[in-house]
């Protein structure tokens, strides 16, 4: 047994010192070097390379015909019978061999997302594609695989493909952010929590790179509309909830309608001169999960914070008391960026004077 | 300075009692799977009592030699009550008898060190050129580790790079360091070892890595298991044992590492099988084939996404024409493995 894992060894390395040789093939060095000698007809010595344990030269050996040794390992191992080699030529994936290539994705995905650097993001997305893949299968055993995992694939796939096309430099427009969208909500059905609210920070870092507002609600009055407040983004497509009895609207690009079915809406923007407490505790319920605390921003009164708090939304307050605060991007931990909610601030409080323009809504 | 903490993680007493139960162990390494197999209260007891007579002993000692003395007398004195008692079985009476015996011959030289040491010069061979000697440091886990429920392993090895040279770390809790643990230890060093000590992989470290924990594992073991019988004998078959039974808990495929461990070894087995099966090798050339693919990638400068990319293509099926096409010429040596990443 030993000889025949010293020849496949010298086989596989083609070129090798003794203790290399012995070291690949878990023979000890004694018997590698006995039967390099006994067979020295299928080596020749090409020189001397530095042996790393001992620190001194040693004899390199190079294979002369690999072939010759392939034909007498083949007799050798002819009695071998490889039941594990066999199966896995064969065999589907099990369910746990999916699972995992769908865990592998989701955690290329999130370093991805993380990542500053350009050749990394886009390669561990791409990665985090394949992978997702290997998870679904083929289609005809896709069927008896749990629909959580493949929802959780697709999921995955989904983002991915957007992160891809983000780090590869291409152009992202809303049917893009809409498809992320949906196979975000997808992963928040099947995902651990704290990975969705990563993939999420991830998803509004992308949008925001591409000129997007992120996923977060703006709550207007009935005769208010996106144009009035955001006017930079009245070119987008919106979509609007009403908020209970109100009357009063969350406003938020239509591409992420799927993250507001999922309460994936990482803030609400609250436009504040009259907003009472039940309109507010009504909004935050639509947008808001019990883990994933929303931020209301809100230029009201700092006495809102402990309402708001209580809700299980965290209060950031807007300065001044010139209307509504622009934007804010937030994960679920709850951080904001908050280079990004200045740079909109002050680009947008000079700007907020209510008119009443149609934009594109659909409820 | 004999007799002083050569760790400077360690204070004398703590690293007296690491010593003592890593030397003691050692000494018993030839039963150590019956010592942790057994289900009777009495080796139980004295499993146990080692780890009293070590915590004992190192309070009390004030250097290496008197540390292990003083344990081995007190371990001796309660496997002697063990063995007078008329309850005990006679099976469990000559077991106890053997690690009476065996534990005469346990001296008071670092037993962590001595395995790391033998598997350096093993590996340095595998990599050549692009090995680094690693520095070695031991320090204790303040709590157990809970992995699982049966999870007897309370120990864990990293590597990092403090300075320009690597530093393999080995976290012991001291009541947690059984028969099992110790047996494994020289697995978690093949796999610091072999994994990334030599890695090249421009810094960046991720315990998801299907390359790195994955592919790299995979290999690991072979080593492993190709190693261990001439590296330390008598360890050898509780080593083996309970390093697959490692190995196998730390494949659960619900988090990121286990995840990337089960795809990577997946990778491997899939790459050996396209060999035999599609290209006419033995299996043990296949296997050595994708070790010495694994070694060079890992020793080659590329990013570890590259590397993970790599092996989540090597689980895709079927593979382009061209893509074997390169794999088997890196495989063959034509060409350098980075044509692959």
């Amino acid at each position: 047994m030993k000889r025949i894992r010293i020849l496949a060894a010298a086989a596989a390395l083609r070129e090798f010192t003794i203790a290399e040789l012995s070291a690949y093939s878990g023979a000890n060095v004694n018997t590698v070097r006995s039967i390099v000698n006994r067979e020295k007809e299928r080596f020749e010595e090409v020189g001397e390379r530095e042996d790393q344990a001992m620190g001194r030269p040693a004899k390199r050996y190079r294979v002369r015909d690999v072939e010759d040794i392939r034909t007498e390992l083949e007799q050798l191992e002819a009695e071998v019978d490889d039941v594990e080699v066999a199966a896995i030529e064969g065999e589907a994936e099990s369910e746990e061999d999916r699972l995992a290539a769908v865990v592998v994705a989701e955690d290329a995905l999130l370093r991805s997302l993380r990542s500053d650097h350009l050749e990394e993001r886009q390669v561990l997305a791409e990665t985090a594609q394949r992978s997702a893949l290997q998870g679904l299968g083929d289609l005809e055993t896709a069927a008896m695989v749990e629909e959580s995992l493949i929802r959780r694939a697709k999921g995955i796939g989904g983002v991915a493909r957007l992160a891809a096309s983000d780090a590869g430099g291409g152009s992202l427009d809303e049917a893009d952010f809409r498809a992320a969208a949906t196979a975000l909500g997808a992963l928040a059905e099947t995902a651990p929590g704290e990975n969705v609210d990563e993939v999420l920070s991830g998803l509004i870092a992308i949008a925001v790179r591409h000129g997007e507002l992120p996923p977060v609600g703006v709550v207007l009055d009935q005769d208010l509309t996106p144009r009035d407040a955001v006017p930079d983004f009245a070119e987008k497509e919106w979509i609007y909830r009403v908020v209970g009895e109100t009357g009063r609207r969350i406003w938020l690009q239509s591409w992420a309608e799927d993250l507001l079915s999922h309460r994936l809406v990482a803030g609400l923007i609250v436009h504040d001169h009259d907003f009472d407490e039940e309109t507010l505790g009504e909004a935050i319920s639509q947008v808001s999960h019990w883990h994933r605390p929303t931020a209301v921003i809100s230029s009201g009164e700092g006495s809102r914070a402990s309402s708001i708090a209580i809700r299980g939304a965290l209060f950031i307050p807007s300065p001044g008391n010139r209307g509504v605060v622009m934007g804010a991007l937030l994960n679920a931990s709850g951080s904001t960026n908050i280079s990004w909610i200045e740079k909109r601030r002050l680009e947008k409080t000079e700007r907020l004077v209510p008119r009443k323009e149609s934009v594109v809504r659909h409820s | 300075v004999a007799g002083i903490s050569p760790y400077s993680e360690l204070a004398d007493e703590a690293w007296w009692g690491l010593l003592a139960r890593g030397a003691i162990w050692q000494s018993c390494a030839p039963r150590l799977v019956e010592l942790h197999e057994s289900v009777s209260p009495d080796i139980a007891v004295a499993v146990a009592g080692l780890h009293l007579c070590a915590r004992r002993a190192a309070t009390q000692a004030k250097n290496d030699q008197e540390a292990l003395e003083s344990a081995m007398k007190d371990w001796r004195s309660l496997l002697a009550a063990r063995i007078g008692e008329q309850s005990t079985s006679k099976e469990d009476r000559l077991l106890l008898q053997d690690l009476d015996g065996l534990v005469q011959g346990a001296v008071a030289t670092d037993p962590f060190k001595a395995i790391l040491g033998s598997l350096v010069t093993k590996v340095a061979n595998v990599y050549g050129e692009a090995w680094r000697h690693p520095e070695f440091s031991l320090a204790e886990l303040p709590s157990r580790l809970s992995r699982g429920v049966a999870d007897p392993y309370d120990s864990i090895t990293a590597t990092t790079e403090p300075g320009e040279t690597p530093l393999v770390e080995l976290w012991v809790y001291p009541n947690g360091l059984g028969p099992a643990a110790y047996a494994v230890i020289p697995y978690l060093f093949v796999h610091e070892l072999i994994c990334h000590v030599p890695a090249r992989q421009q810094g960046e470290v991720n315990n998801g890595s299907v390359f790195a924990e994955g592919l790299m594992d995979y290999v690991a073991l072979q080593f492993f298991e190709d190693w261990i019988g001439e590296v330390n004998e008598g360890l050898a078959p509780a080593a083996e044992m309970y390093s697959r039974e490692l190995a196998s808990m730390l494949s659960s495929p619900v988090k990121a590492e286990g995840a990337a461990r089960r795809r990577g070894h997946n990778a491997a087995r899939r790459v050996i099988a396209w060999l035999i099966g599609g290209n006419g090798r033995g299996r043990a050339e296949a296997v050595s084939g994708v070790t010495r693919l694994a070694v060079e990638l890992n020793a080659t400068e590329a990013l570890l996404a590259r590397k993970d990319g790599l092996v989540v293509r090597l689980n895709e099926r079927p593979w382009s024409e061209g893509f074997e096409r390169d794999l088997l010429a890196v495989i063959e040596r034509r060409k350098p493995a980075s044509a692959l990443l």
